[in-house]
């Protein structure tokens, strides 16, 4: 760390000698490995190191931030002084903010352990070439991707917060395909797990194999259970439309204006709170509070960062979930581990609850923005949907569009949830995962149909 | 300081004479973004983001690996370019087809973005006051069932130097940027939400600074603040089969989702079914599916003025072209790479290789897909709707949601009127149309003509994993759509 925390001690020196009363220098890096594969070749394998610095300067009441992708001290200077150019010029905060403290530091480690052997740069696509030698056992074909991921965050205030930590996971994510059918699995994990990527080919094509001839129903409001890969996908969008403090303050959150009102069935709870090997703070070098969303079904409050929770007048202050220095997507704070709460019954209980519906393996192109205060959300299934008849998974269905709301899933029509956890990484948060259960729905609003 | 065209073959050189090479490109890239939000008159965010990087791509006995480092040095390039040989030694040593690439000519030569007004040289409190005097129109007499104001300003600067080992040495700067407004409004539990000209950070051109006084960002609040408060008593949008004409926010996302993305030659081929899905317009289909009516006409371009997929070369130095991807109806083209090309003989790539930043490798993006206007069209959306009886107008989209396929899609929009004998009749809240992707362009009877085509560019369409963000844009003049589904998404 002596290379990030030098030019983490440069950029406070230089933007505190460049006039600014506060100081925050925020640094996250780290590698990537990829290796995607479809038709059970490798189509994109690389490895990327990143650095990214960012400085947030205050002078008196104006805010300005600079940021460098690079360590260089020259230029992590030059982006010091810049950020306090940029504050001088800015308009001034209707609130008053202050960058964390050394009371608010959060103990941490900054050192990520090795990749397993079987999934090293020179090992991973020979692992991945057996795991698509059992997936053509059944005739199948795989797409997919491993994804490594090893991250560091430091963040140091011109008032003595210093944090220091690190993270690192693996995920990988298989589709087994031939024709019409396909199949997923996949998991996500820390390092020490294990992690059997035969297993999850064999899981995806045992799928795939069971919804060749995939028959064509009716679009109509039919029981469900879902999958937790399609559970955390509505949730994501969920907690994309609702669960940021800037979606309260523009009046559009689901939460706005409802804290404590029963919106969701009791078994329904959900909350942002770090998992075992997460970073325990965020870019603002605030610790990770746990967040309740949906608490025995009441709703709860937003996460936040510095600034919204100053806008929102919050007691609990910046809950620790300010946007990521590096997300391309989204600058405003939100969730980056949502936490489910399991049910009590297993899958197959959920599946033998119902007389006529479906099981659905994943969801594609969900889209939550239709009517955030109700959660309507759509969006189409895939890679694995089925008819469940007498309470049996039966022959494959072909995929449907829904739109329904969440809010009423979750309430009245929900049916019951799973036991058992499963970790999904999502997409568009950069390091985001959803642990949720299986959830069985009952007449979820089915409304097209692909083809 | 070295120059980039040094580090770029300080990268080449490391790993000339590798056993197996068949082909390498080495991108040095420097990139500078500005963005600015404001919210309710106060700063959101004010920002400038650098970072400088190399990124290597090989191909070693037909596999290829990718590396990247985050310093533009001869020593990070040599790197970068080592690392990426061993991964693909793992690929190629795993066995699989090998990668061919169609023939291209190495290329030599620069681009740069025209601009009037270097948007990077404007002082911010000039920025910001372009975007305070719109805010301060939104807010109008501050009436108490506004919510929340919003504008923001993006500029972006990207320079990048490409060399391959066929020879290719070209050098662009490419700069984009401009801004938009919101307003959401509640009253009770309704909600209304009107951006302009869209949200996905507003109206964005590979311009200057000329684009903030082109977008008139004043002219048009008081129009979407008045909108915005109207909607929360309007009906909801009626449900049923109708005539749609779409105002071109919302065309340039129906091309974007319907056209764009399945016109991707990685789609139609597979490659990206885990993630993004595949294509309903797979190869067999290419010079004979009808995919729309004869009035439909969608080119990919990257020499368009102004578009957000306008460059010199793309990210393995095809020079910029232009694709026909249907005409008068029929599918006739794909959005390819060099591989791509290769693999299904379509003698050269369109150029449509492009990375995100220097930290990724380069895959078939959009560049500008277009709607070409109709010469004997409607002159504008007002003679448009004068031609139509019966029907709902819709415009700037809410919500999206399409298919693995790109067949089946759902899109709501911000506002919809309804239309009798001509005429807008009435303002209607939540509309939403659905449809599957042929049958909707089949039903496509007017497109105006070149008077009302405008181009429009989105900067945060999402693809790839890691996930890469990129600008492309999409040309269109208002058209109309027969028998179409349409409703309320509450």
């Amino acid at each position: 760390m002596t290379r990030v925390a030098d030019a983490l001690a440069t950029a406070l020196a230089t933007a505190k000698d460049a006039g600014a009363d506060d100081v925050e220098v925020s640094y996250t890096g780290g590698e990537t490995g990829f290796t995607r594969f479809a038709r059970s070749r490798f189509t994109q394998v690389g490895a990327v190191t990143t650095d990214v610095l960012r400085v947030r300067a205050l002078v008196g009441k104006r805010l300005g931030a600079q940021q460098c992708g690079s360590l260089d001290a020259d230029q992590v200077a030059a982006v010091a002084r810049g950020a306090v150019d940029t504050a001088r010029g800015a308009p001034e905060l209707d609130v008053d903010l202050g960058f964390g403290t050394a009371e608010a530091q959060t103990p941490g480690e900054a050192a990520t352990p090795a990749v397993p052997e079987a999934y090293n740069a020179a090992n991973a696509p020979s692992t991945l070439m057996r795991a698509f030698d059992v997936a053509r056992e059944q005739d199948t074909h795989c797409a997919g991707a491993l994804k490594i991921f090893r991250r560091t965050r430091a963040v140091r205030t011109l008032h003595g917060l210093v944090c220091d930590g690190a993270d690192a996971w693996l995920d990988l994510q298989i589709i087994a395909a031939d024709g019409d059918a396909s199949g997923f699995a996949g998991r996500t994990c820390r390092f020490a797990d294990a992690l059997d990527a035969d297993e999850l080919a064999r899981a995806a094509a045992d799928k795939a194999t069971r919804g060749r001839g995939a028959v064509r129903i009716e679009a109509e409001p039919i029981d469900v259970v879902l999958a937790p890969a399609a559970v955390a996908e509505l949730v994501e969008w969920t907690s994309m439309a609702s669960f940021g403090a800037q979606s309260v303050l523009d009046g559009q959150s689901l939460l706005a204006g409802r804290a404590g009102e029963a919106l969701c069935d009791p078994r329904i709870s959900i909350v942002e709170r770090g998992g075992e090997g997460e970073l325990e703070f965020d870019a603002e070098g605030m610790p990770r509070q746990a967040v309740a969303f949906f608490d025995a079904g009441k709703a709860g409050q937003p996460v936040t960062d510095l600034l919204t929770a100053a806008r929102l007048g919050d007691d609990r202050g910046s809950t620790g979930h300010a946007a990521a220095i590096d997300d391309a997507f989204s600058h405003s704070p939100g969730a980056s581990h949502l936490h489910v709460a399991a049910g009590d019954r297993t899958e197959a209980e959920l599946i033998a609850d119902i007389g006529r519906g479906l099981y659905v393996t994943r969801l594609h192109y969900v889209n939550g923005m239709l009517d955030p205060r109700r959660a309507v959300t759509t969006g189409m299934t895939r890679d694995g949907t089925f008819l469940i008849e007498n309470g049996a998974v039966g022959g494959g269905v072909r995929n449907l569009r829904f739109t329904d709301s969440m809010l009423e899933c979750w309430g009245p029509r929900l049916g019951g949830l799973g036991n058992q956890l499963r970790n999904v990484p999502t997409w568009w948060t950069p390091a985001g995962l959803v642990t949720c259960p299986a959830m069985l729905i009952r007449k979820f609003k089915f409304t097209g149909q692909s083809r | 300081m070295t120059a980039y065209a040094d580090i770029a073959q300080s990268a080449l050189d490391a790993i000339a004479g590798a056993e197996g090479l068949d082909y390498a490109d080495a991108r040095v890239v420097a990139d500078k973004r500005d963005s600015l939000v404001l919210r309710n008159h106060a700063v959101e965010r004010i920002q400038r983001s650098t970072s400088a990087g190399v990124g290597i791509r090989v191909l070693i006995h037909g596999a290829w690996g990718f590396a990247a480092e985050p310093e533009a040095t001869p020593a990070a390039a040599e790197r970068a370019a080592r690392r990426a040989v061993d991964i693909a030694r793992g690929v190629a040593a795993a066995g699989g087809e090998r990668v061919r690439l169609a023939e291209e000519e190495p290329q030599r030569g620069s681009y740069e973005t025209p601009v009037d007004i270097d948007p990077f040289e404007v002082p911010t409190d000039r920025r910001v006051a372009d975007l305070t005097a719109a805010l301060d129109v939104l807010r109008g007499d501050g009436d108490d069932r506004i919510q929340s104001i919003a504008a923001n300003m993006r500029w972006d600067r990207t320079r990048t130097v490409l060399a391959t080992t066929e020879g290719t040495r070209t050098d662009q700067t490419i700069t984009f940027g401009g801004a938009g407004i919101s307003i959401s409004t509640r009253d009770g539990e309704t909600n209304a939400h009107r951006s302009y000209p869209f949200d996905f950070e507003g109206g964005l051109a590979s311009v200057g600074y000329e684009q903030i006084d082109r977008l008139a960002l004043v002219d048009h609040a008081a129009l979407i603040r008045d909108e915005a408060l109207a909607l929360l008593t309007a009906p909801d949008c009626p449900a049923g089969r109708t005539t749609l004409i779409l105002d071109t926010p919302q065309l340039a996302l129906q091309i974007h989702e319907s056209c764009g993305h399945p016109t991707e030659c990685d789609r139609a081929l597979g490659d990206e079914v885990s993630l993004a899905g595949a294509s309903f317009l797979t190869p067999d289909k290419l010079g004979r599916f009808r995919y729309g009516s004869t009035k439909v006409n969608l080119t990919a371009d990257s020499v368009t003025p102004g578009g957000l997929g306008t460059f010199g070369w793309d990210d393995e130095g095809v020079p910029a072209r232009r694709t026909p991807l249907v005409a008068r109806g029929t599918f006739v083209g794909y959005l390819s790479s060099r591989e791509t090309a290769e693999a299904l003989s379509l003698g050269r790539s369109a150029g449509c290789m492009r990375a995100e930043s220097w930290s990724r490798p380069p895959i078939i993006r959009m560049i500008n897909v277009s709607l070409e206007p109709d010469p004997d069209g409607p002159p504008s959306l007002e003679a448009l709707i004068a031609d139509t009886d019966d029907g709902i107008l819709m415009t700037t989209n809410r919500s999206w949601s399409i298919d693995d396929l790109r067949l089946n899609f759902q899109f709501s929009c911000e506002a919809g009127w309804e239309i009798k004998r001509g005429k807008i009749t009435r303002l209607v809240r939540n509309p939403l149309y659905t449809g599957s992707t042929p049958q909707f362009w089949g039903g496509c009877d007017a497109i105006c003509n070149e008077d009302a085509w405008q181009i429009w560019g989105l900067a945060s369409c999402g693809k790839g994993d890691p996930v890469q963000a990129m600008a492309v844009a999409h040309g269109c003049a208002p058209a109309r759509f027969r028998d179409v589904e349409v409703g309320c998404s509450r």
